[in-house]
């Protein structure tokens, strides 16, 4: 048998001797130095015979270790099972990362984090004689708010082997481009990175920015002269002349991005639901009373992954923290999303992950095949799905049937918690404040026939000082 | 701090007359490789200027204080 190494049969398949449960993981096909595949249930990865010295340098350096130790790294052990993979030189067995999350996802604050700590990595390896050949944003994974981890084993390379930095343009597609767009013109421009997948082209990001930019002394080098510089000579007919640059002049290079990417701040524009908390309608002794019920109807089904859908600045998913093993918190307003991150890193939350995500246009499978990254659905899905106080922008604002908001829940996971927000409501009157009301079928009736038709009720309660109702579902095994 | 503005002049007017053009052909890494280089150099220019400029500054105090004694 043979276990193939991309679609594209661009790099050599593997010759093994018993393949039967080993599969291929489809992104790390880009990776010249190894391979990351599954077995039984776990993940591993493969260290070519060619990138042997780099490991060995980088193991004997004490470089792996130091960057474990401080949280730089993900931890790793060596794998003894022998998977009869001729090419491999040695095989890693990763720690298991509780979600997989892709910058287009990520808040200004959580791709920040990741910026510094991959430059803190670079110069880490600096100090060892080693650099980062690779400096993607893929290549970062959280461990929970605020604890971002590079999770490529692979990435570094001896600094002779190199004359300048490799991953300087890599580093200022993937953050600086997508960062200085969320500072400066929208939070919400992080989901360039999904037409992007490479990263934010430098000259349309300087394209884009506003002028006072330019009078940005770390922008203006590494963003916009960049951007210029990449532009005239990427179409050069002569072979470029270039000189070696040496340790200190990296870590120059390395210290002013740090200082440029430590000097952007996000974007201060108010949007629909950056305040949400004193716009909405709950009296304080409301908000506690549904924070109890939800509590207790969570509690009831004892989840380990919960979704909170619409989750807003994250104050139940943080309130129900303690409950589950991982809750991911999604909403598609990155200013919320943005409160959700500090508020777990400054409260050393770590398993509430905030993510920017729109339930009406949730992240898409993009890359090579549309394989590359795969769709938010395919990287794990909740045992519980709370959807708190959306019904009603789900199917006014958006138009959703009820029927198709069931489905597509009934789809994700085997308990929902759901509130119904009646159409007297003053949030809803308030949506249909400019607008006619074609929504007759926006009743509590048709939401309970709509939902029977997937979901038994389990549980129902009205929320105290206000007229809406909480619902515990289970989905009808089919 | 002159020496930083001027800098500054220098890069803003140099960003300033390259052409805008795209091509589908471009290789971003030659272009990549040359603006580090040419960072890297003014980097280490601005560092060293600075560091100069303290060890002259540290000197004139040195002789001012051993004026006024």
């Amino acid at each position: 048998m043979r276990l193939e190494r991309s679609l594209m049969g661009a790099k050599p398949s593997l010759s093994v001797r018993n393949t039967a449960d080993l599969q291929l993981e489809f992104s790390s096909f880009r990776d010249p130095s190894g391979f990351l595949f599954w077995s039984g249930g776990e993940i591993f990865r493969c260290v070519e015979q060619h990138y042997q010295r780099q490991f060995q340098h980088t193991s004997d350096s004490g470089l792996y270790a130091s960057c474990v130790k401080d949280g730089l790294l993900l931890p790793f052990e060596h794998s003894s099972r022998d998977f009869g993979l001729a090419q491999c030189h040695a095989v890693l067995k990763p720690a298991l990362l509780p979600q997989i999350t892709y910058p287009y996802e990520w808040c200004f604050d959580q791709l920040k984090d990741a910026a510094l700590l991959t430059l803190r990595v670079h110069l880490r390896a600096l100090e060892h004689g080693m650099l980062l050949k690779d400096a993607s944003a893929y290549n970062v994974q959280t461990l929970g708010a605020g604890r971002p981890c590079l999770i490529d084993h692979l990435s570094f390379d001896f600094v002779a082997e190199h004359g300048a930095w490799p991953a300087y343009g890599q580093f200022c597609r993937n953050f600086l481009a997508p960062l200085a767009l969320m500072s400066y013109i929208d939070p919400g421009l992080g989901r360039m990175m999904q037409i992007h997948i490479d990263g934010i082209p430098l000259e349309l990001a300087a394209r884009l920015l506003p002028i006072s930019t330019r009078f940005k002394m770390g922008l203006q080098m590494h963003l916009h002269l960049h951007g210029r510089m990449v532009s005239k000579h990427g179409r050069a007919k002569k072979k470029a002349k270039f000189r070696n640059l040496n340790i200190e002049q990296l870590v120059a290079l390395t210290r002013s991005l740090e200082r440029t990417v430590a000097g952007l701040r996000p974007s201060r524009r108010m949007t629909e639901w950056g305040d949400y908390g004193s716009h909405s309608n709950y009296s304080c002794r409301a908000s506690e009373a549904k924070l109890a019920a939800v509590r207790q109807m969570a509690e009831q089904v004892r989840p380990r992954v919960i979704w909170d859908i619409g989750g807003n600045d994250g104050k139940y998913s943080r309130a129900l923290a303690g409950i589950a093993q991982r809750i991911v918190c999604m909403d598609s307003d990155p200013l919320a999303v943005n409160q959700n991150y500090m508020a777990c890193r400054n409260g050393g939350i770590a398993n509430v992950i905030p993510l920017i995500v729109d339930f009406t246009n949730p992240s898409p499978g993009i890359g090579f095949a549309n394989q590359e990254r795969p769709a938010l659905e395919k990287r794990g899905k909740p045992d519980l799905a709370m959807v708190l106080a959306l019904i009603h922008h789900l199917a006014i604002t958006h138009c959703l049937p009820f029927s198709f908001i069931a489905r597509y829940l009934a789809s994700l996971c085997r308990h929902l918690i759901i509130e119904f927000v009646p159409g007297h409501d003053p949030q809803v009157q308030r949506l249909l404040l400019n607008r006619k009301n074609v929504f007759e079928d926006y009743t509590e009736d048709r939401f309970r026939e709509a939902f029977s038709k997937y979901f038994s009720i389990l549980h129902e309660a009205p929320v105290a000082d206000i007229d809406r109702k909480l619902f515990l579902m289970q989905q009808r095994s089919t | 701090m002159k020496s930083w503005v001027a800098l500054l002049g220098v890069i803003a007017f140099v960003a300033v007359i390259f052409p805008t053009a795209a091509y589908a052909y471009i290789d971003p890494g030659t272009g990549s490789l040359l603006a580090q280089m040419a960072i890297a150099s003014v980097l280490t220019l601005g560092a060293a200027i600075k560091f100069q400029s303290q060890r002259v500054k540290g000197f004139l105090k040195s002789l001012v204080r051993r004026f006024r004694r």
